[in-house]
């Protein structure tokens, strides 16, 4: 079996024995889904990076909170627990109202939205606009891949809150997104 | 209709996905990936380092501090017969093994044992069998013996040139200073030297005696001694000497059978 066939949890181990060709391997697994899940978080590049390097860090000097079952669902809460510090230190507001009643969020503005941009950036800035709770669940789905249990271990919230926040943020962005759709 | 908008949305976002992050900042986490795993080795070479030099320094201490091991009180015999019990049946078991016995209790035992073997020889030496004893008693011993064969086989000559000796004491002293002498009232004068007589000599008589012992040098006179065995049948037995007439005038006196000294009896004239 060559390395790249080996799980994640597997490669973590094997750079933890003192294989750096394995923390190559796992680094390129995560560089970029990890990278774009704090820029679709709303971090600008330069603090996207930083809290990027930060998660890395911590991946690399701490290995005892990993319980070895899931090395993915731990590096996104690493991730998102480092990026929800970031913004508060820039006091930053994360925690909007918001109605899973109604999944309507009062401080997201269609207005916002550029109608001439192109459909790429529209979602970008659809998926940034998003309540945090929302955001956080559809990137985990969709940029992490996790699975709605995982998710919701990591948001630490129930499975059914995370299947309709995940609904939630679909409908919202079906109506950002409605002149590209 | 929900899900094909659902499925446009997630291919624009893939789509979408074309940041990525820095060299610099791919460099900074690899290196700090690269340094953790040294500090990781480092510690590991430093803890074996630690537990090797303490394992070697704890076997030189044991090596010089001089720890008499505590043997148990095992004998080589209990070995011997345990070893047996372990071997299989077609080896002789002892059933009744001797006591035990340590190897320093059975060397100290052995020990004992020629000492006391050592003892009854030596007293077997001081007690002689009547036999023996009684071939003892008959035998003379070693200085009785010896002074016999000196007495039969010594021979010695006397050769002497007796001067004219002066008649009065004063005058024998002036001889030699080693002299003594006394005169008695009879008129008898003794000489002595080194408390040793060595003349009489009575002024009025036309003899005195001269005496001389072997080997002595008297009054400047040579003596040349040799007695011979043969000279010595004329003699006449004291109760404490024997005097031998060797001629005329000389005669050897013998004392425990040993020649003591020789007399000249000289005429003054």
């Amino acid at each position: 079996m060559s390395q790249a066939e080996l799980t994640d949890e597997d490669l973590y181990a094997a750079y933890r024995g003192g294989d750096m060709a394995a923390f190559d391997l796992l680094y390129a697994r995560y560089r970029q889904p990890l990278y774009l899940f704090l820029l679709r978080r709303g971090h600008s590049e330069p603090v996207a990076e930083d809290v990027f390097h930060d998660c890395w860090i911590k991946v690399i000097d701490k290995a005892k909170s990993f319980d070895g079952e899931n090395f993915r669902a731990w590096v996104y809460s690493i991730t998102r627990n480092l990026s929800t510090d970031s913004f508060r230190k820039a006091n930053i507001r994360l925690t909007e109202e918001y109605d899973d009643e109604s999944g309507s969020n009062s401080h997201v503005s269609t207005e916002k939205v550029q109608q001439d941009v192109d459909c790429l950036e529209l979602v970008k800035t659809s998926v940034s606009s998003l309540p945090v709770e929302q955001r956080d669940v559809f990137l985990l789905k969709e940029e992490a891949g996790l699975s709605l249990q995982q998710i919701a271990d990591v948001m630490a919230v129930g499975r059914e809150t995370i299947k309709s926040r995940i609904r939630y943020a679909m409908n919202q962005l079906k109506k950002l997104m409605a002149e590209c759709l | 209709m929900s899900d094909k908008h659902e499925e446009a949305i997630r291919y624009l976002y893939r789509q979408s996905r074309t940041e990525q992050p820095s060299v610099f900042v791919d460099k900074r986490i690899r290196k700090a990936a690269s340094r953790a795993l040294y500090k990781n080795r480092k510690q590991w070479v430093w803890s074996l380092s630690t537990a090797a030099v303490l394992v070697l320094s704890f076997t030189v201490v044991l090596n010089l501090v001089d720890v008499e091991p505590d043997f148990s009180p095992v004998t080589e015999q209990e070995e011997l017969t345990q070893q047996v019990l372990k071997k299989p049946n077609y080896f002789p078991v002892l059933k009744n093994p001797p006591p035990a016995v340590t190897m320093e209790q059975q060397s100290l035992q052995e020990f004992a044992k020629e000492e006391v073997e050592r003892s009854q020889r030596s007293k077997r030496k001081l007690q002689p069998s009547s036999a023996r004893q009684k071939r003892i008693d008959e035998t003379p011993s070693f200085d009785v013996f010896e002074s016999s064969a000196i007495m039969v086989e010594h021979s010695l000559s006397v050769k002497t040139t007796i001067p004219k000796l002066p008649l009065q004491l004063e005058q024998l002293l002036a001889l030699d200073k080693s002299l003594r002498g006394e005169q008695q009232q009879s008129g008898l004068i003794k000489l002595y030297q080194r408390n040793r007589l060595i003349l009489t000599l009575l002024p009025g008589e036309s003899e005195f005696t001269f005496m001389a012992w072997p080997g002595a040098e008297l009054l400047g006179v040579d003596v040349d001694w040799h007695v011979s065995a043969l000279e010595l049948d004329a003699c006449s037995e004291l109760k404490t000497e024997m005097i031998c007439s060797l001629t005329d005038q000389l005669k050897a006196v013998f004392i425990s059978d040993k020649l003591d000294h020789v007399t000249w009896s000289v005429n003054r004239e």
